[in-house]
This record gives C-alpha cells, sequence and structure tokens, in this order.
C-alpha cells in the first residue's frame, strides 16, 4: 500500500472516529429521553388502570349546601385538591375533607354549593381524569 | 526516479488527499444530519409520550348559553402545554380559533396549561345536532374524543 492510500485510509478513519465521538452522546442523550418519557407514560396509564372513585352518597347540608361523599376504590393515592366537581355539567369551586392526601378504601367529603331543593347531576373527576357520576 | 515520475505522484498524492476529504465531508454532513434528525423526532416523541389529556363533561349535561357551548379538558399527562396550540373538532369539523375562547380554570396565565388543570373551551357554534361528538387536539397531536348529546 502506497503512502498516498495509506493517508486517505487515514483521513477516513479519522473522520470516522470524529464522527462516531459527536454522534454518540447525542444520540445516548435522545433514547434516555425517549425511556424517560416512556416510564412517564407507563406511570400515568399505571395510574389510571389503578384509579376508581366511588360518590356513595350525597347530603343536604341547609338549602344551598350539598355534601358529596366518595369512596377511593383504586389502589393509588388521590389529592383531592386536584379533582374537579361538575354540577349539572357546570364546573363549581368546592371545599374537600380531606384536601390533601386521599388514601385507598377512605372517603373524601366534596362540599359544593347547590340548590338542596333542585335534582342534580353531580360528576366528580380525579387528577387523573377518572371519574364517577351520580343523581341527587 | 525521475521528475515526471515525481510530479505524477505528488498529483495522484494530492488528488487521494482532495477525495478523502471531500468523502470526509460527505459523510459528516450525513452523519450530521442524521444524528440531528434523530434528536428532534426524539424530542417529539418524547413529548407525545409525556402529554394526556381527558375531556370531563357530562356527556348528556353540555353547558349552552346563546349557542356557546362550554366543554372541559383536563391536562392527565406530565407535561406543560400551551392553550394557543390546541385545536377543537366538532363533529369532524374543524373550528377556527376565533369561535372558541380559551381560559386555563384557576391558571395564572391563559396560554400555559399545567399539569391537573382544567381548559375552559367555550366554542361558539350556530345550530348542533342532538348526537355530537368532539375532539381536542393538542400540539403535539395527542388528542381526546368525547361523544355528546344536546338536549
Amino acid at each position: 500500500m502506497g503512502f498516498a492510500t495509506s493517508i486517505t485510509v487515514a483521513i477516513i478513519f479519522m473522520a470516522i472516529i470524529i464522527m462516531a465521538t459527536i454522534s454518540f452522546p447525542i444520540m445516548i442523550q435522545s433514547y434516555e429521553n425517549v425511556q424517560e418519557s416512556r416510564d412517564d407514560k407507563h406511570e400515568i396509564q399505571m395510574d389510571q388502570l389503578n384509579t376508581a372513585i366511588d360518590i356513595t352518597n350525597i347530603t343536604a347540608i341547609g338549602d344551598d349546601i350539598l355534601w358529596i361523599y366518595v369512596t377511593n376504590e383504586g389502589t393509588t393515592m388521590l389529592h383531592a385538591n386536584e379533582c374537579n366537581v361538575l354540577v349539572d355539567g357546570i364546573i363549581t369551586n368546592y371545599s374537600a375533607n380531606p384536601s390533601g392526601f386521599w388514601s385507598p378504601q377512605n372517603y373524601a367529603v366534596f362540599a359544593v354549593l347547590a340548590e338542596t331543593d333542585d335534582d342534580h347531576i353531580i360528576k366528580i373527576t380525579t387528577e387523573q381524569g377518572i371519574s364517577d357520576i351520580h343523581t341527587y | 526516479m525521475g521528475a515526471e515520475t515525481s510530479s505524477t505522484h505528488l498529483i495522484f498524492f494530492i488528488v487521494a488527499m482532495i477525495i478523502a476529504a471531500g468523502v470526509a465531508g460527505m459523510m459528516y454532513t450525513n452523519v450530521n444530519a442524521v444524528v440531528n434528525s434523530t434528536q428532534s423526532a426524539s424530542s417529539t416523541l418524547s413529548n407525545q409520550l409525556k402529554t394526556d389529556i381527558t375531556i370531563i363533561n357530562d356527556p348528556g349535561n353540555i353547558p349552552e348559553s346563546s349557542n356557546v357551548y362550554t366543554f372541559y379538558v383536563k391536562n392527565t399527562g406530565k407535561s406543560t402545554l400551551t392553550t394557543e396550540l390546541v385545536s377543537v373538532l366538532i363533529n369532524g369539523v374543524y373550528i377556527d380559533d376565533i369561535h372558541v375562547n380559551k381560559t386555563v380554570i384557576g391558571g395564572g396565565t391563559t396560554t400555559i396549561w399545567r399539569t391537573s388543570e382544567v381548559l375552559k373551551l367555550d366554542v361558539t357554534c350556530a345550530s348542533m345536532p342532538s348526537d355530537n361528538n368532539l375532539r381536542v387536539i393538542t400540539e403535539n397531536g395527542v388528542d381526546d374524543f368525547l361523544e355528546f348529546t344536546i338536549n
């Protein structure tokens, strides 16, 4: 192999080494980003599958307050302050007890302002998007 | 070795260097393009995987006032979204942004839509049959679908 061929092979070899050195960390970073996101997706789906709520009772307090008793029937810890309460299809402000962690097999009480003389459709949705609906 | 032979060898050597440098340059350009595309595609896929939305309306009880229908969409994923890039289709027809008012309930700004927050969509629609469907699509193509009735 002549000198020119040797130098040519060396140039191409060096170029391949430099390209691999530059590309490898970026490819690994991209792969790790996707893997982390796959873990997040898996976690979202696991939480949704492990979440279930049941509106067990609705009680009128006075003329304009409803207490909605909701049981956490799933196996995930929920957050009552991240739920949403729809009264007759409209999102309504509420106060919840407990307002923070809401553990499995325990109930939370959601208090909403609503005319207690009228019929209502109540829908409660958790932070994972799992919901239950009940009529009053 | 005569001067002619030396010159010929020198010319061949220079040409070989030029060809080698050209090949290395082309390889670098192509590899760089592939790496950049991989980075961009992984970023898109990553955002899609982390995004999840849920339409939380009561399908039989859609709030309506003067042809303005209200829909609630909850961010149930792990990524922060931009409300300006949310698209709404009712019965397969794209509703232009001038007919959709987007508000994040309890959000500090109307454009940033964080995890667990609810986006309120006030859609102006002149006439709607009793049975309808709604599709809400986020900036990265993740969507949710709801069939609902208008009483």
